[in-house]
């Protein structure tokens, strides 16, 4: 029996936990505390990671884990991307200044994104279309990094499913 | 239609002929790509020894011998070790394919050659990638590593013109790297066959799971 990680990645609040939720064939194990933030509009947090799993027809198993948000967990991140199948960075476009969330995660992971396929999804774009998801990719093209950036709505499993496809569509073509 | 390869066995029991003669039949990793032949020409041939003869099979240019040694023994080359085990049977056969495919394209590539190569410069804008569903799909391709449009065509599914048609969207919006040279296929090894044959299964049966297609 093989098994695979998915990491889940973004700023507190952008959906790591709903989007794991939203597609982890068991209700997904939390390590949640009430939030004491008051600029995060939310009743918990994430402390440690979010930890979900989709097994498959073989007995394979896709382990999915969600870092958790605030920077003072950042020296976890490197430890769960370790042998990642993919990254999904979730960017709420409600927050401040979302460009400079994305920075904080592309330089948090900066070797592994140099192998490991990544797809930006972001979050909340209809109420808040300011940054666009053009602004996005020139922020990334300043970096001399190319990554697919979609709006999502992680409650909604197709939206995570669609973030999954396009790992699996970055894995597909470094085969050939 | 694809031609299956051949693979014949001499000097093998009938027993061992008939386990071969099962791996090859109910291996769905093979996917149907090999048969077994009792004399002829073949393409691999699994042999206890080089021998000097082997009738009644034919040798040709290409032709892999598969020797058969107990474990523990050491031969260069290709070697199918005892006691038997279908997977590392299998294994060696898709490498074998692999190669064979191989060095079919590289006589392609000799006579017409150098072909162009894409790579993505820039991520499309939301609009450009709005015009059609596999738009974005294929700027998924193109953003990791240079691609042919033999590479679209096989990643996406998707037509040869619709390839081309998109490849020349993003040159009109020079969002594309272009170059030319004569592509050489990476040889294949044992364990690099087996790494992309897990990847794959990995990868059909989560899109399976997901519902995705």
């Amino acid at each position: 029996m093989r098994e695979y990680k998915l990491v889940f990645t973004g700023t507190t609040g952008a959906g790591k936990t709903t989007a794991i939720a939203a597609i982890s064939e068991a209700a997904p194990i939390r390590t949640d505390v009430a939030n004491t933030d008051t600029t995060i509009d939310k009743a918990s947090t994430t402390v440690g990671l979010d930890f979900g799993q989709i097994s498959l027809a073989n007995g394979d198993r896709l382990r999915l884990f969600g870092t958790p948000g605030q920077v003072r967990f950042d020296f976890m991140w490197k430890i769960l991307v370790r042998d990642a199948f993919g990254i999904i960075i979730l960017i709420d476009n409600s927050r401040p200044d979302p460009l400079a969330d994305l920075n904080l995660y592309i330089n948090g992971f900066e070797q592994e994104l140099l192998t490991t396929p990544c797809v930006i999804g972001v979050g909340r774009t209809e109420a808040h279309s300011h940054p666009s998801l053009d602004d996005f990719s020139i922020a990334l093209e300043k970096q001399n990094l190319i990554l697919p950036i979609i709006p999502v709505d992680v409650r909604n499993a197709d939206d995570v499913n669609m973030l999954i496809g396009i790992l699996m569509a970055q894995t597909e073509a470094e085969m050939i | 239609m694809e031609v299956k390869l051949r693979l014949g066995c001499l000097g093998l029991i009938k027993p061992e002929v008939d386990l071969i003669r099962t791996i090859l039949r109910t291996s769905s990793r093979l996917e149907g790509n090999w048969a077994l032949v009792e004399s002829g020409e073949c393409d691999a041939l699994l042999v206890y020894n080089a021998e000097k003869s082997v009738a009644p099979f034919v040798m040709k240019p290409g032709t892999q011998l598969i020797i058969i040694r107990r474990r523990g023994e050491v031969h260069p080359g290709l070697v199918f070790y005892k006691p038997f085990r279908a997977d590392e049977l299998v294994d060696t056969l898709i490498l074998i394919k692999a190669n064979f495919g191989a060095s079919t394209i590289a006589t392609v590539s000799e006579t017409s050659g150098p072909q162009k190569l894409y790579r993505l410069k820039k991520w499309p804008s939301t609009n450009l990638l709005s015009r059609h569903k596999n738009f974005m799909l294929l700027a998924v391709y193109l953003s990791r590593g240079t691609k042919t449009i033999e590479n679209l065509v096989t990643l996406s599914g998707q037509s040869e013109k619709f390839c081309q048609q998109f490849l020349q969207i993003l040159i009109e919006n020079e969002l594309v790297v272009e170059e030319k040279r004569t592509v050489v296929p990476a040889s294949a090894t044992q364990v690099g066959v087996r790494q992309v044959e897990t990847k794959k299964t990995f990868l059909s049966l989560l899109k399976s799971r997901l519902g995705i297609s």
